[in-house]
């Protein structure tokens, strides 16, 4: 019987050897295998005698024989209520080793949640990946009481991040290989392995290691290992320890991976705002003013930045010259290369006052290497009015849709006669042209007007527009302008901005 | 065998301290308040007491220095449990003669790396 049980018995055999002692017995005593491990009244062992002995065995699962003794009775009963109290001994014997045992489990899960506790305290100031996985290789380490621990994980980049604390024994390879294994396996790995990365002497040839994966976005992306050099084993509650480490563990990389993907997107971010800047600098800051003509524009895009664009170009003493266009795509690419057509643009009309087609076919030559280059291409509708004969000349593009409404008239769509910027080495527009009156309207939108869908997934189409159109043309330039993208806005109600939405209104008026 | 008395009238205290003593190859006593700490140790050599500062009926510390003054303990290393986050509860512990501070509840590593720390010959 072990010293603790017998300390928690004595109160309850003090109570029965003080019964005893005062109903005339000499003596009260537990014996293990012949042995005494305790007698009352205290004081020098008397030999066993069993002739003026009463014995009782003590019925218990242990391999030893315990038995009570009382002597000095010879009282008939004796016997019977000795049996009563070996009976009631060997319960107090069985509930304590119950409860001893419930006390083993309560110290695992004591020490399993300090532990945690200790990690989750110990990574809360760490920012990056590299951190957190030292923090928790150490710990992990310091907690089992290994020789060394390592993390490693693999970010979703591929790039492998390893940690080894206190020490390193492993080489990168090596770590990498194992957590193939178990990212392989997606089970722990029990294993052995000799050390390559170690000048320390007393490390054996094998040591012992213990791996396991780690769950990270329900990927086993992560793994935390556990390594004795002296090849000393695991113990079962240090494994069960382990997996509720490795378990935190991996709630720890996902903050880590969640702060760097916000950090990243923070950055992003602040770099579409500038972006956006840039490009709302790049369309006209003001609309020109042109005798015999009324102007709106506007440019509305899907994303932060977008590659629609429009623009005003020539100067004093040109006719008003203007483009619309719509690079392919959307985003931060498609606003790169909507700069790119700005730029060409521009530099196009200082040379000298060109027709719509020769501007489109300048700025093809000058943009279908690059345009090439990164798979772009752009819509564009170029216009120039001649105020004093009321002409619109134009050439177009690819680009869709323009819409033409005389007053009274039927509006009609202005087809493109050329392929988009960029898809051929030579440009086929021609130029073209059209009488605009005062109370004409025309409008040069991009296609993210026409494709609007609402939440049924209709587009909004040529036909409503061109209806839409025959239903403004009485109005002022800015109302067009207003009433187009309300319109728009009102159908496409509930389904998000797919395309970006560009529109240049210009309505005849008198000079 | 190492003796160590554990001084803690929480009975589930005793329990789990006396389990993780003897898990480390210690034998543990069980001491309830400090008039029977005082008593076992009269009668029973210990090596190392382990002293919850809130005994029924005299506060640790107290009997900490009432240890402290007896020619026969002066110099046992005495280590001191509180379940206090106070940072002041270690430099009273100190003051009084503590060796070492331990915040309830304490894990076995944490518990038997304090304890053979203080039983390592100097």
């Amino acid at each position: 019987m072990q010293d603790f049980v017998l300390a928690a018995l004595k109160p309850r055999l003090t109570i029965f050897a003080e019964a005893w002692l005062a109903a005339g017995a000499t003596g009260y005593g537990i014996w293990e295998d012949g042995r005494l491990l305790a007698q009352w009244p205290v004081g020098p062992s008397e030999p066993y005698d069993g002739r003026s002995a009463v014995t009782m065995p003590i019925h218990t699962n242990s391999a030893t024989s315990l038995e009570l003794c009382v002597t000095g009775t010879r009282d008939t009963a004796a016997q019977g209520r000795l049996k009563g109290e070996a009976a009631l001994i060997a319960d107090l014997i069985h509930l304590e080793g119950e409860l001893d045992e419930m006390t083993t489990r309560l110290i695992e899960t004591q020490d399993q949640l300090l532990a945690l506790y200790d990690l989750t305290h110990a990574a809360r100031s760490h920012l990056s990946m590299q951190d957190a996985l030292n923090s928790l290789a150490w710990e992990s380490s310091r907690l089992l009481r290994t020789d060394s621990a390592f993390a490693i994980v693999r970010m979703p980049d591929g790039a492998p991040i390893i940690a080894q604390q206190p020490v390193p024994y492993l080489s990168n390879a090596q770590a990498g290989a194992l957590f193939h294994r178990v990212q392989a396996g997606q089970q722990d790995l029990l294993t052995s392995l000799s050390l390559e990365n170690t000048d320390d002497a007393v490390a054996s040839a094998q040591a012992s290691l213990f791996i396991m994966p780690i769950l990270v976005r329900s990927q086993v992306m992560a793994a935390l290992g556990l390594l004795n050099k002296t090849g000393k084993p695991f113990t079962s509650p240090d494994m069960k320890l382990a997996r509720a480490i490795a378990e935190q563990g991996g709630a720890q990389i996902e903050n880590a991976l969640l702060l760097q993907e916000t950090l990243a997107q923070a950055r992003v971010q602040t770099e579409m705002e500038l972006a956006q800047r840039v490009q709302l600098r790049l369309l006209p800051q003001r609309l020109p003013r042109v005798p015999g003509l009324e102007l709106a524009a506007r440019s509305r895009p899907a994303l932060q930045v977008g590659g629609d664009f429009y623009d005003f170009i020539g100067g004093a003493g040109r006719p008003l010259t203007f483009a619309v266009g719509d690079v392919s795509g959307k985003g931060m690419g498609a606003a790169l290369v909507m700069s790119m057509m700005h730029t060409a643009l521009h530099g196009i009309s200082r040379l000298a006052s060109l027709t719509p087609a020769a501007i489109a076919e300048q700025a093809n030559e000058q943009l279908y290497d690059d345009f090439t280059e990164v798979g772009a291409f752009a819509t564009m509708f170029v216009g120039q009015y001649d105020s004093a004969a009321r002409l619109l000349n134009y050439a177009n593009a690819g680009h869709s849709p323009v819409i033409y409404c005389p007053e009274g008239g039927a509006a009609r769509l202005l087809g493109a006669d050329g392929t988009p910027i960029g898809v051929l080495p030579i440009s086929l527009c021609r130029d073209q042209c059209l009488q605009f009156r005062p109370g004409d309207l025309l409008i040069a939108a991009t296609d993210g007007f026409s494709e609007a869908q609402n939440i049924t997934g209709e587009m909004f189409g040529y036909e409503r527009l061109l209806q839409l159109t025959e239903s403004l043309v009485a109005l002022s330039a800015p109302e067009v302008l207003n009433a187009l993208f309300a319109a728009v806005e009102t159908f496409s109600a509930g389904h998000p901005q797919d395309d970006d939405q560009t529109v240049v209104v210009l309505k005849g008026v008198s000079a | 065998m190492t003796t160590i008395l554990v001084v803690d009238d929480d009975p589930v205290a005793q329990r789990v301290l006396g389990a993780q003593l003897r898990k480390a190859g210690y034998i543990p006593a069980a001491a309830r308040s400090g008039q029977e700490a005082l008593r076992n140790l009269a009668q029973i050599p210990c090596d190392l007491a382990i002293l919850d500062i809130g005994l029924p009926d005299m506060d640790g510390l107290s009997f900490l220095r009432i240890l402290r003054a007896d020619a026969d303990h002066k110099t046992m290393p005495v280590i001191v449990l509180t379940a206090s986050g106070r940072d002041d509860s270690y430099t009273e512990a100190k003051a009084a003669g503590a060796n070492g501070f331990l915040r309830k509840p304490a894990s076995s590593n944490e518990l038997i790396e304090t304890v053979s720390q203080l039983l390592r010959p100097a």
